[in-house]
C-alpha cells in the first residue's frame, strides 16, 4: 500500500517547498519587469546629436531582414531643409511587427546606426494594420518635441 | 591563328586578339574597369595587369595583343597583390558612400573590391574632396569623388558620338571629368554614360534614389518609342517602372539608347492616363463600364454598315494585335477602309531591296532623303555618325542640314523653285551615281509620292541600293505587313477624313493615333473629327483627337503587354510585360478580341494571313503650292508629339518650345534677331513662335517643328508662303 503513496507525498513536499520560496512571476500589467539594456524589442530610428535623422534610406536593413519585415523608400534631401546629412534620406520606413522575428540583423546591417531595437516590447493590438509601424512612430521625437 | 598559353592552357586565337579576350574565351576572368566591348582599348585603370613571360613588368591584358608563343599568367601571387594594390589606390580617395550611392549593389568597383581588394587600406590621410551631386546634364548627376577616371564616358563621347562634350579637367589628384566649358551635357544620347560608368559617379536623375538593385524585377524587352527597336532591360520596383537600360543587340543598338527611349518611361505611371472607358452623354464624356462602352461601340459599328466605317491606326500595336485589328476590320466588319497611316508617311515598307542597320556600316554612300535620323531614329543616326568618321560620303536631301558644313547637302533651295520636288533632286543624284554600282544605303522618311516613284527607278539603276524607311510609328512596318492598309476600293486616311468631313462616314475608329496633331492638313482633320457622327478613340491619353470622341477606350501601355513587333528593318522585336496593366485596363488586343466576339466573329488561331497590300497604297495628300518668298517647311523632332513624351515628367527639361528657324540672311533681311517672338501667318492660320537662326537651314524656308500640341504645325500648309510679323514684347514691370 505504501508504494503508490510515496511519490505523491514527495511531489507535494516539493510544491510546499516552492510555496515558501521567492516568486519568479510578476503581476504583469500592474507590475513590470525591467529588461536588460540590450533586449531586442520594438525598433527605433535614431537621430544625430544635431537632431537630423540618421537613416539615409540605404535599404541594407531591408536586405538583411530574414523575414522581409522592413520596407524602405529613399528620397533626395531638399538642400534647404534636409532630413539627414548628405543627399539621401529614408522617406518611407515601415516595419511589419507581425513578420519581425526580432533578430536584430537590421541593427547590425545599418551603416549609420539609425535603426536600433529598444527594450520596449508591448506590441499587442486588436487589429493587424497598426502593427505595421511607419516612420512617425519609429522615429525618435526631436528633443524639443519630446518636452 | 596565334598560339599562346594562358595559365598553362594552350589556346589559339586570331591575330590581333587582345590577351583579355583570349583569356575570357578560355573562361579565365581578368578584372577590368576601363575596358568596354564597344569602346577602343585604353588601359587607364591598370586592373587587368597580368604577367607575360619575357616582359620586364606586368602588362595590361586589355591593350596587349597576343603574339606567337606568348606565355601569360593571371593566377600568380604577384598578379593578386597587384590587383589588391590597384584597388587600394583606386579607393584611396573614393568616398565609400555606398549606402547612399545609386550604384551600390551593381557597382563594378564594389564587386571587384569584394573579390580582389585588401581588407583595409594603408592610407591614413584625409580623403581628397571633390564636387558631389553636381548637375551634369538634364538627366545626369555627377559625383566627382566616386569617379575612378576610367574615361569610359569620355571615350564614348569621342568614339561613338564624335562630339567631344566631356573631357578630363585639371591635373594630378585634382583631375576630374567635366563638360566642355561647364555646359550641360545635353546630347540626345547622354544617358548612355550612366550605363557605362563602372562606379556611381554618373547617375540618372529620374532614377535617383528610387530603388536599390535587389528591389528590382527586370524583363528583357525592346524600346517602343521609335521604329529602330533598341534592345532594352526594363526595371520595376513594387510594380512601378523605375528604369530602362540599353541591352546589347549587335545588329540593332549595340547597347546604346537615346534619351527619349531611356527617360521617356514616366508616361506609364502618369496620373493623366485614362483609367476607365468613357462615353459621350449629353455632350460630355463620362466614365462608364466596359460592358456599356463596348456595347455602344458595337451598336455604332453595326448600324453604320461596312462601307461607312473607317479605321485609322495600328503602328503602335504589336504584330499580334495588328493581325487582330485586320481580322476585325476586314473579316468581321467587312470593311476595306483600314489605314495605319495618320501623318505624312505613305509607306514604311521598302519597295526596293530593304536595308538593315548593319548595311549602314558597309555602305559606300549614305543618302538621307527628307529624313533627319538624329531626330526620328537617334540610334540609327549613331551608325551614320560612325560612317561619317570612316569617311563614307553622306548626302542629305532636305530642308535642313544635320551633319554640318563639309558634308554634301542638297537643300530645297536647289530644287524647290525650279522643279518642285525632292524627287528631282534625288533623280539628279541617281544620275550622278549611276554606273558605279556601290552599296548605297538610302534612308527615307517615307514621305512624298514622287520620291516613292523615283526610288522605284533606283532599283534598276543601282541594284546595290538598299532602302531603310524610318517609320513614323514604331511598328509601322509590322502594321503594314499585317494588312492595315486600304484594300481594293478601300479609303486611305486622307480619303477617310475627307469622307468624314463631307458626312459620308458614320464611324471613325482611331487606334493609338492622333491625327489632329500628325495629319498634315489640320483644317481637314479638325473638321472630320468634329463632323463624324461616332468617333471611337483608343489610346493611353485623352489626346487632341479625343476631344470630340464619342467613345474613349483606354488601353494598357507597351510595358504592360507581351508580344512582338517589327522594326524598320522588318526585324522581329520581342516585347515583354514588365508590370501588370492598371486594374480594369485591357490591352489593345483584348479590346479587338471582345469586339470580334460581340460582332459575332471568331478569333481562331492562327488568323487568316492578310492579303499582301498593293505596294504603297495610294495616299493622296494635297501637294504644296509653288510659292514665292518664305515658305513653310516642317521638321520632326525627337521630342515632338503628344502622348508619351508630354506625360513623361523626366523629359520636361528637354521638350522643345515652339520655334521657327530661319537662315541668318533671311532673318537679317527681315530685321529679326534670335529669340525674338514673331507671329507666323499662313493663309488664315497664325502661330506665335520664337525665332532661331541657323546656317544649316536652307534660305527661303521657315522651319517649324511638327506635332507640338501647343503649336500645331498642321495649321500651316507645308510649302505655302508665310509672313512673319514681330510681336511687340510685353512691358514687364520690375
Amino acid at each position: 500500500m505504501s508504494e503508490p503513496v510515496t511519490p505523491l507525498v514527495k511531489g507535494l513536499f516539493i510544491t510546499l517547498r516552492y510555496l515558501f520560496q521567492k516568486k519568479v512571476t510578476v503581476q504583469y500589467p500592474e507590475q513590470k519587469r525591467t529588461y536588460p539594456e540590450r533586449f531586442r524589442g520594438r525598433h527605433q530610428l535614431t537621430r544625430h546629436a544635431d537632431g537630423s535623422e540618421r537613416c539615409v534610406g540605404c535599404e541594407l536593413c531591408a536586405q538583411a531582414c530574414p523575414s522581409g519585415a522592413i520596407r524602405v523608400v529613399a528620397a533626395e534631401n531638399d538642400p534647404d531643409h534636409p532630413h539627414s546629412p548628405g543627399e539621401r534620406y529614408g522617406a518611407t520606413y515601415e516595419v511589419n511587427m507581425i513578420r519581425c522575428i526580432f533578430c536584430g540583423f537590421c541593427q547590425e546591417a545599418c551603416p549609420t546606426g539609425a535603426v536600433v531595437l529598444t527594450p520596449f516590447n508591448e506590441l499587442a493590438e486588436y487589429r493587424r494594420d497598426p502593427l505595421t509601424y511607419e516612420k512617425p512612430r519609429l522615429l525618435v521625437p526631436r528633443k524639443e518635441e519630446a518636452r | 591563328m596565334i598560339n599562346l598559353t594562358i595559365d598553362g592552357r594552350q589556346t589559339s586565337v586570331p591575330e590581333g586578339t587582345l590577351v583579355l579576350h583570349a583569356a575570357r574565351e578560355l573562361g579565365i576572368d581578368i578584372p577590368t574597369f576601363c575596358h568596354h566591348a564597344r569602346l577602343l582599348p585604353f588601359g587607364a585603370c591598370r586592373m587587368c595587369l597580368v604577367e607575360i613571360e619575357k616582359a620586364p613588368k606586368l602588362q595590361t591584358a586589355c591593350t596587349t595583343v597576343v603574339s606567337e608563343g606568348m606565355v601569360v599568367r593571371t593566377d600568380t601571387e604577384q598578379v593578386r597583390l597587384t590587383r589588391q594594390s590597384v584597388l587600394e589606390f583606386l579607393l584611396a580617395n573614393h568616398p565609400l558612400d555606398c549606402p547612399v550611392c545609386d550604384k551600390g549593389g551593381e557597382c563594378e568597383l564594389q564587386d571587384l573590391t569584394h573579390r580582389w581588394g585588401a581588407p583595409a587600406s594603408q592610407f591614413r590621410e584625409a580623403k581628397n574632396r571633390k564636387g558631389k551631386a553636381l548637375p551634369f546634364g538634364p538627366f545626369i548627376v555627377m559625383d566627382e569623388e566616386r569617379c575612378i577616371l576610367c574615361q569610359r564616358c569620355v571615350r564614348f563621347d569621342q568614339e561613338v558620338l564624335g562630339e567631344g562634350g566631356i573631357g578630363l579637367m585639371g591635373r594630378g589628384f585634382r583631375t576630374r571629368v567635366g563638360t566642355f566649358q561647364g555646359r550641360p551635357y545635353d546630347t540626345p544620347f547622354s544617358g548612355n554614360v550612366v550605363d557605362l560608368c563602372p562606379v556611381g559617379a554618373l547617375t540618372s536623375r529620374p532614377y535617383r534614389f528610387r530603388a536599390r538593385p535587389w528591389d528590382l524585377t527586370s524583363v528583357a524587352s525592346t524600346c517602343l518609342h521609335c521604329s529602330v527597336g533598341c534592345a532594352a532591360r526594363l526595371d520595376a520596383r513594387e510594380n512601378h517602372w523605375v528604369r530602362l537600360r540599353g541591352a546589347d543587340d549587335p545588329a540593332v543598338n549595340q547597347g546604346w539608347l537615346c534619351d527619349r527611349g531611356r527617360y521617356g518611361f514616366g508616361f506609364a505611371a502618369s496620373p493623366e492616363r485614362l483609367t476607365a472607358p468613357q462615353l459621350r452623354r449629353g455632350g460630355k464624356l463620362a466614365a462608364t463600364s466596359w460592358e456599356e462602352a463596348l456595347d455602344r461601340v458595337v451598336q455604332a459599328l453595326r448600324e453604320a454598315g461596312p462601307d461607312r466605317v473607317g479605321i485609322i491606326g495600328g503602328g503602335r500595336l504589336t504584330d499580334q494585335e495588328a493581325a487582330l485589328l485586320h481580322h476585325l476590320g476586314r473579316q468581321v466588319l467587312g470593311t476595306a477602309h483600314l489605314d495605319r497611316r495618320a501623318g505624312r508617311q505613305l509607306t514604311a515598307t521598302p519597295h526596293l531591296a530593304g536595308g538593315t542597320l548593319e548595311d549602314l556600316d558597309r555602305a559606300a554612300h549614305i543618302v538621307l532623303i527628307g529624313c533627319d535620323p538624329e531626330e526620328t531614329a537617334p540610334v540609327l543616326a549613331l551608325r551614320v555618325r560612325q560612317a561619317l568618321r570612316r569617311g563614307t560620303p553622306v548626302t542629305e536631301l532636305g530642308p535642313w542640314q544635320t551633319y554640318g558644313p563639309g558634308h554634301a547637302w542638297i537643300p530645297p533651295s536647289r530644287w524647290l523653285p525650279a522643279v518642285g520636288s525632292t524627287a528631282t533632286a534625288l533623280a539628279g543624284l541617281r544620275e550622278e551615281l549611276a554606273g558605279q554600282d556601290q552599296p548605297v544605303v538610302l534612308v527615307w522618311s517615307g514621305e512624298d509620292a514622287a520620291v516613292h516613284d523615283e526610288l522605284a527607278r533606283w532599283r534598276q539603276a543601282m541594284p546595290g541600293a538598299r532602302l531603310l524607311i524610318v517609320g513614323d510609328q514604331p511598328n509601322a512596318r509590322g502594321a503594314e505587313a499585317a494588312g492595315l492598309l486600304p484594300g481594293s476600293g478601300g479609303r486611305s486616311t486622307p480619303e477617310l477624313l475627307a469622307a468624314a468631313a463631307a458626312g459620308d462616314l458614320q464611324v471613325l475608329y482611331l487606334v493609338g493615333v492622333n491625327p489632329a496633331l500628325s495629319f498634315p492638313d489640320g483644317a481637314l482633320v479638325r473638321e472630320a473629327l468634329e463632323k463624324v457622327p461616332f468617333l471611337v478613340v483608343q489610346d493611353l491619353f485623352a489626346t487632341e483627337s479625343a476631344r470630340s470622341a464619342h467613345a474613349l477606350l483606354p488601353v494598357a501601355a507597351w510595358s504592360e503587354k507581351t508580344g512582338s513587333w517589327s522594326n524598320l528593318e522588318g526585324r522581329h522585336r520581342p516585347l515583354a510585360a514588365l508590370t501588370p496593366a492598371p486594374e480594369n485596363l485591357p490591352d489593345d488586343g483584348g479590346i479587338f478580341r471582345e469586339l470580334i466576339r460581340r460582332l459575332g466573329g471568331e478569333v481562331s488561331a492562327p488568323l487568316p494571313a492578310p492579303a499582301p497590300p498593293a505596294a504603297a497604297a495610294a495616299y493622296p495628300l494635297s501637294t504644296p503650292p509653288a510659292a514665292e518668298g518664305l515658305r513653310v517647311a516642317t521638321v520632326e523632332l525627337t521630342y515632338s508629339g503628344g502622348g508619351t513624351v508630354l506625360h513623361a515628367p523626366a523629359l520636361s527639361p528637354v521638350l522643345p518650345e515652339a520655334w521657327v528657324t530661319l537662315h541668318p540672311e533671311e532673318a537679317a533681311r527681315r530685321d529679326l534677331a534670335p529669340g525674338q517672338v514673331v507671329e507666323l501667318s499662313c493663309g488664315d492660320s497664325r502661330l506665335t513662335l520664337s525665332v532661331r537662326t541657323s546656317a544649316q537651314v536652307a534660305p527661303g524656308l521657315a522651319l517649324v517643328p511638327r506635332r507640338l500640341p501647343h503649336s500645331p504645325d498642321n495649321l500651316l500648309t507645308e510649302g505655302a508662303a508665310v509672313a512673319l510679323t514681330p510681336v511687340p514684347r510685353k512691358e514687364v514691370l520690375p
